[in-house]
């Protein structure tokens, strides 16, 4: 592994002397939102368990690691990872995760990738190698570098590899459904919040009315209480789980049917990035709303005046999740961004490549 | 010249801060000063020039514009609990104590979030969001008195990070002042925001990248009921490793706190929790929920405790038990001030299965610095708060006592753990942070100051130590990894 480590370095010293640029890829499974013309740095042969310790919950991965691999090691010893990361194709690698920091269905319960990241070990822009973090949960030694790598989709270095932290996985899981409203879905969400249910994943499927799923997760006695408490509120009735676990993971892996691409390819996937209050977009046709509220996906055509008619006044992001994803998401385009932020942003890319190897992700 | 602003305010700083906050809340005078002079690390002092206490984020903004145009660097100031000198002012600078502003700006319920100024008490967000059946989960035990700008610069940890994790998990967004003076915004309330998530880089700055004014947290539901099982243990190693064994199951409990003999001995005599004397260490474990999850919990954690050589074990009952059996572990500190004169905290993070062999080796520490350690931590997460125990007016007891605790901190780097998990670095730990970091990756932290702060105003000196410091210290991270045994992967 060392000789790659050695092979990365000359790469990035060759490209950073002679004014070139590298792009930074796994398996490439996430490059449609963020294709690159640069050469490819490859990180795959460069995989595999460093460290894991299931009783200390973390584990200390290379990058070009598969994640279904990385997934499979952990449910050996009934952890998991409990951000439930978005994957696409066969799962791309830890790296790519980490980089792209995109999250799966159980993101309002676990909070971000970032939030999992303890330590990590780069080659930067100048090709030097740097550890921030660690292994324990607790650290505020110096800046808490390594998490800024979360969603930084390349751009700060190479990621070598990345200690995550690891959780138990959930005793029992119960997906209940209700034919709602979507209005009304999005205010049980509101109340729902102040409850103190287990409520590890949320979707709803449909337009002005549709279908809600509910995932409840954690020990058995616990999930029967909360189903028991919904159902004072809400005519639930309980999934199969197979049928459930076929739901959440259309949705971990984006395979649902209203996700995939039509077949021209001539109608963009939006996804809307909101506060989880806001009430039902003024569009028509079918939504998915995961994150109880938070995160929205929809199929369509937009004309930018709708667009900032539809999310005026609002915090946020909304943006085709298409080929310019990552750079319209890391330059804030199409958000409320400000000049301090790009200044900001524009140093700290400066800190880790001042000579902008990676700056085509 | 009767007044001291006209002895010492050569450059007319004190009038122009008076200009903008008001004489009442600039201090000048030695005798106001003298209390500014450091955080809870009294050990570390110095007597501000200035004290400013502004009401409101363009106050700051002008104190900053002059800062900045004067090149006098600003000392930020929560409730100046903090344990590593974070806030330890600078001569010849501005103390700037945001302790006037403490409102909480709004508490929306339906989205469960509160948006606080930076003054506001980290109790008092639980406090308003009690009647709406929410919580605010950080709880550093200084939390009567801290405020969320502080937690929010020292990433505050507390009793129940292991469940519900520290503050750089509970804080959506914040509001701050640039040294040049600008506002700058980070997070936000949607899941995901764009842009560099710059977030983490702020949560934990110890005051060195910006002014917050402003902070946006996630409220959690409160849990209906909890308990905590006591359990006693005849030896360290056992009572760590009964730790491990609760890890190793699928629990992960509210708390999770152990104690060893000296400190269990200290404290019964103080509050009377309950604590087993004869023990050489207890644990606390809580649980919280809805009542079936926690008594369901409570079940399984008893059965790991005995099944791992728990000799005895108390369960509370009521609240006010265990109100009482906490109220042990919550008064250590004060417990440490009544068995000797002065007791110096320290706070490394090591890998939970390395707590036993670092206690062991505070064992020979002590007989080596003659001086007594009583050990409290947070044995869920390995953070480690020995208590070194000296007198001050005894002569060279205050160095040993420093050396004591460096002596530890490198021991916590040897097995692979941190010098700090939720006090900072400050002044107090600048040495040790040398060993824990290569000079390239304090390079990096500088130069990340510079993006923040380049004209070095923002609490300078502090936090991160300069390449010079770390070679007159003689102390480099090399030497560190060479003494790493071989079969830790040091990450």
């Amino acid at each position: 592994m060392d000789g790659l480590v050695r092979d990365f370095t000359d790469r990035i010293r060759e490209a950073e002397a002679g004014g070139g640029t590298l792009g930074i890829q796994g398996h490439g499974s996430r490059s449609f939102l963020c294709p690159s013309t640069a050469p490819i740095l490859s990180t795959r042969h460069y995989q595999g368990v460093v460290t894991y310790e299931p009783e200390e919950l973390f584990i200390t991965v290379r990058a070009g690691t598969p994640l279904p691999e990385l997934e499979d090691i952990l449910d050996s010893k009934g952890q998991y990872l409990a951000f439930e990361p978005l994957r696409f194709g066969a799962g791309g690698t830890v790296g790519g995760m980490v980089a792209a920091g995109l999250s799966g269905p159980r993101r309002m319960r676990s909070g971000p990738i970032r939030d999992y990241i303890l330590g990590i070990r780069i080659l930067d822009g100048l090709g030097r190698e740097l550890r921030f973090g660690g292994t324990v949960i607790k650290n505020v030694a110096g800046y808490d570098v390594s998490r800024l790598f979360g969603g930084s989709w390349g751009r700060l270095g190479l990621i070598l590899d990345v200690t995550l932290k690891v959780l138990p996985k959930p005793r029992s899981s119960l997906t209940l459904v209700v034919d709602i409203e979507q209005e009304k879905a999005l205010n049980w969400f509101k109340r729902a919040r102040s409850q103190p249910w287990p409520l590890g994943a949320s979707l709803f499927q449909g337009h002005t009315a549709g279908q809600l799923a509910l995932r409840l997760e954690a020990g058995p006695e616990a999930v029967k209480e909360a189903f028991l408490a919904i159902s004072k509120e809400l005519p639930v009735k309980m999934m199969a789980p197979e049928e459930a676990e076929g739901l959440w993971r259309s949705l971990s892996t984006h395979r649902h049917a209203a996700l995939k691409p039509d077949k021209e390819q001539a109608v963009p996937l939006w996804r809307f990035s909101l506060p989880p209050g806001v009430e039902p977009l003024a569009i028509n046709g079918e939504l998915l709303i995961e994150w109880h509220g938070g995160l929205r996906w929809w199929r369509g055509l937009l004309d930018p005046e709708a667009l900032e008619a539809l999310t005026h006044g609002h915090p946020g992001g909304v943006m085709p999740f298409d080929a310019h994803f990552a750079s319209r998401n890391l330059s804030g385009q199409g958000t409320h961004q400000d000049k301090v932020r790009g200044r900001l942003d524009d140093g700290v890319l400066k800190v880790f490549d001042p000579f902008a190897v990676f700056s085509s992700g | 010249m009767n007044d001291p602003a006209d002895m010492i305010d050569a450059e007319g700083l004190i009038e122009a801060m008076v200009e903008i906050v008001g004489p009442e809340w600039v201090l000048y005078d030695p005798e106001e000063t003298r209390a500014y002079a450091s955080d809870a690390l009294t050990a570390y002092r110095e007597i501000p020039r200035v004290v400013v206490l502004p009401n409101g984020e363009e106050e700051i903004v002008a104190i900053v514009n002059i800062c900045q145009q004067r090149q006098i660097p600003i000392v930020p100031r929560g409730a100046g609990t903090g344990l590593s000198g974070g806030a330890r002012p600078i001569r010849e600078g501005v103390v700037l104590s945001l302790a006037r502003m403490n409102r909480i700006l709004a508490l929306d319920p339906e989205a469960a979030i509160a948006i606080l100024e930076p003054g506001v008490r980290n109790l008092a967000i639980s406090e308003a969001a009690f009647p709406h059946g929410l919580f605010y989960a950080p709880d550093p035990s200084s939390q009567i008195a801290c405020t969320i700008g502080g937690n929010v610069n020292e990433n505050a940890g507390g009793v129940h990070c292991l469940k519900y994790g520290l503050t750089l998990h509970n804080v959506l967004q914040v509001r701050g002042i640039l040294s040049s003076g600008e506002v700058f915004e980070c997070g936000g309330q949607t899941p995901d925001s764009p842009g560099l998530d710059l977030l983490p880089l702020l949560i934990g700055s110890e005051g060195m990248l910006m002014i917050v004014t402003e902070v946006t947290v996630r409220l959690l539901p409160r849990p209906t009921h909890a308990k905590v099982v006591m359990a006693s243990f005849d030896s360290i190693e056992t009572c760590a490793h009964a730790v491990a064994a609760i890890i190793s199951s699928s629990l992960i409990p509210a708390g999770l706190e152990m104690m060893d003999q000296a400190a269990t001995r200290a404290v019964e005599d103080y509050v009377h929790a309950g604590y087993d004397c004869e023990a050489a260490a207890i644990l606390l474990v809580e649980s919280d929920g809805s009542k079936t999850e926690v008594d369901e919990e409570i079940a399984e954690i008893k059965e790991i405790l005995l099944l791992n050589g728990s000799r005895s074990l108390v369960v509370s009952e009521t609240e006010e038990e265990r109100q009482r059996i906490w109220s042990g572990r919550k008064n250590a500190f004060p417990a440490a001030g009544r068995v000797a004169p002065e007791y110096y905290c320290m706070d490394g993070t090591v890998p939970r299965r390395q707590m036993a062999p670092l206690l062991a080796h505070i064992a020979q520490l002590e007989k080596h610095y003659r001086l007594r350690c009583m050990n409290v931590f947070h044995a869920g997460d390995g953070n480690m708060h020995p208590l070194i125990l000296f007198d001050g007016k005894i002569m060279g007891e205050w160095a040993r006592a420093e050396a004591f605790g460096n002596a530890i901190l490198e021991k916590c780097i040897e097995l692979g753990g941190t010098v700090t998990g939720e006090h900072g670095v400050g002044v107090e730990k600048l040495d040790s942070l040398c060993l824990q970091f290569t000079d390239a990756e304090r390079e990096v932290f500088h130069a990340l100051k510079k993006v923040f702060d380049p004209l070095r105003i923002l609490n300078p000196d502090k936090g991160i130590p300069s390449l010079r410091r770390c070679v007159e210290h003689g102390r480099k991270r090399v030497d560190a990894q060479k003494r790493l045994p071989t079969n830790l992967e040091h990450f």
